[in-house]
């Protein structure tokens, strides 16, 4: 691996943006760049399930072309990018990392790879994922598990396993990965790097395979809140296709990335985020309350809240998800249950066996939930926690409990459909990232940006990537 | 939880039977655990009084928290 090589892959969005805008750079030669440190190093973290080279290489240099004649399209411009594989992409095979969809090949683009495409972004493949966005790092379901770029001996949390790994890894500059419980923030946590869950209706769901309706959100996962910020103003705003989708309109979200947290108001519900519970690592804790002192030395003014329905959310989040799950993947359960991978099947199964009244009343405790988080939100700004209650654990330590025996500290936000970003803020003694996560209003994406990137600007974890 | 708690194998078969799903003994002795735990979770979900709480199965994106 050379060091133009490493240099060029490490470059932030923001940063090949400029080069790529005043021609400085090829998109030919970043790309390339990408597709040969994909070869160098994805043999070990397995985190791409599909590399496109011949066509990433096309669309670069038709992204060349472009800006060459003067039709610059903006800062994803001959970026190169790759999306979790549950992301239609025409004629590009989807699989969701299960033998079930092993040989999906969609005929029509999701409303966001669509989107990212009209961006000028660069296609450089598909990411590995834990099965139908579910389960675990289950080496049953027949695809390849990504590892964690950190320590390869841990997960690199999931859902989206491989948009953590590659993003972390520079081996994309910045993926979209989905969530229903914490499938976007858990990775973006266990890597080290930056992850938004959108607030619900912001970002299109139409073309992504869905795991549960009424939780799913699609975010963009990136190595900086800037970069962040750039994939979000690509793919948010009003879709005809999804039927959540808020016609709300679309700020500009780069004009949000003011570094000064003055003013702003972040709440802590110590009562549950920071339990006396066994099940929630004490060194987790101590990195975090150190990054909530630091947003107060920027100049926030941090608060203890009490949200008393949040101990129902562990409860309810499942079995909403879980139903939801069961209804879409009934017919394939009950028909060729063997193509599931085995930690799927007995999850997706476990949603079978809820009653409607429990579903009902799920949603039921969820309308509390929501409603408490909205009083909250009268008094501060922010909400901030740790994003995940424990470092990654390592894959000999996972198994199809594992998720569900520790407190989720991101579902809760899937219920309210609140945004919530997750943001590094530091390492375990072991060297396992650990991240800080930020909720805010509804459609108030530009406060939780502003309060990351001010941290991010002061902390700088951005400048240590991991040792692969 | 011990073995010999929560649901009963034969009646965790039952409910995956009515579910259309045909699973072998093995599968529903290893779905038990997973079952246990989220029937205990649920039972919390229950304590709560929500009188006469509205459910919104559909969501929408567009709520307001000042309202």
């Amino acid at each position: 691996m050379t060091q133009t090589q490493t240099e060029l892959c490490y470059l932030t969005i923001r940063e090949a943006g400029r080069l790529l805008q005043s021609r400085k750079l090829s998109p030919v030669e970043l790309t390339r760049a990408f597709l040969q440190r994909i070869e160098q190093l994805d043999g070990t973290l397995q985190s791409y399930i599909t590399v496109l080279g011949e066509r990433a290489l096309s669309e670069a240099r038709h992204a060349e072309a472009e800006i060459l004649r003067g039709d610059y399209r903006g800062p994803l411009h001959g970026v190169p990018i790759a999306l979790k594989d549950l992301y239609d992409t025409q004629g590009i095979r989807t699989t969701a990392s299960s033998r079930v969809m092993a040989n999906r090949v969609p005929a029509e683009d999701a409303t966001t790879t669509a989107r990212l495409a009209a961006a000028g972004s660069i296609l450089l493949g598909k990411l590995a994922m834990h099965e139908f966005a579910l389960g675990g790092p289950d080496p049953t379901c027949g695809f390849p598990l990504a590892r964690n770029p950190w320590n390869l001996g841990h997960i690199p949390g999931g859902s989206s396993s491989g948009s953590g790994a590659a993003v972390a890894a520079g081996l994309c500059m910045g993926s979209l990965g989905s969530c229903t419980g914490g499938s976007i923030r858990g990775p973006a946590s266990y890597c080290s790097i930056v992850g938004l869950k959108p607030t619900y209706g912001r970002v299109s769901r139409y073309g992504v395979v869905p795991l549960s309706w009424t939780l799913d959100h699609c975010g963009p996962m990136t190595w900086t809140v800037e970069d962040t910020a750039i994939m979000l103003q690509a793919i948010a705003g009003y879709d005809p296709k999804d039927p959540t989708s808020s016609r709300a309109p679309v700020p500009d979200y780069a004009a949000s990335l003011i570094e000064d947290v003055h003013g702003l108001t972040v709440g802590v519900p110590r009562h549950f985020f920071f339990a006396d519970d066994p099940n929630i690592s004490p060194e987790t804790l101590a990195v975090v309350e150190t990054a909530l002192k630091k947003l107060q030395d920027l100049g926030a003014q941090v608060v203890e809240v009490k949200i008393p329905s949040l101990r129902y959310a562990g409860a309810a989040q499942p079995v909403i998800m879980l139903s939801e799950a069961f209804t879409y993947h009934a017919r394939n359960l009950r028909s060729k249950p063997e193509e599931f991978g085995d930690m799927v099947r007995a999850r997706f199964r476990t949603g079978a066996l809820f009653s409607s009244a429990e579903y009902v009343q799920a949603q039921r405790v969820r309308n509390v939930i929501k409603r408490e988080f909205a009083n909250v939100l009268q008094r501060v700004d922010l909400i901030a926690s740790p994003t995940m209650s424990n470092p990654p654990p390592e894959f000999k330590h996972v198994d199809v409990m594992t998720t569900a025996r520790v407190p989720s500290f991101t579902g809760p936000y899937n219920l309210t459909g609140m945004p919530a970003i997750s943001v590094p803020c530091g390492f375990t003694a072991k060297g396992l990232p650990i991240g800080l996560q930020l909720a805010g209003k509804p459609f108030d994406e530009p406060t939780v940006l502003r309060a990351a990137y001010t941290f991010q600007q002061h902390v700088r974890l951005f400048e240590k990537r991991p040792p692969v | 939880m011990p073995e010999s708690e929560g649901i009963a194998v034969e009646q965790l078969r039952g409910l995956a039977e009515r579910a259309g799903l045909m699973m072998k003994h093995d599968e529903v002795v290893a779905l038990k655990p997973m079952f246990d735990h989220y029937a205990k979770q649920i039972k919390l979900l229950f304590e709560i009084d929500l009188d006469a709480e509205d459910m919104a199965v559909v969501y929408s994106p567009n709520w307001d928290p000042q309202a």
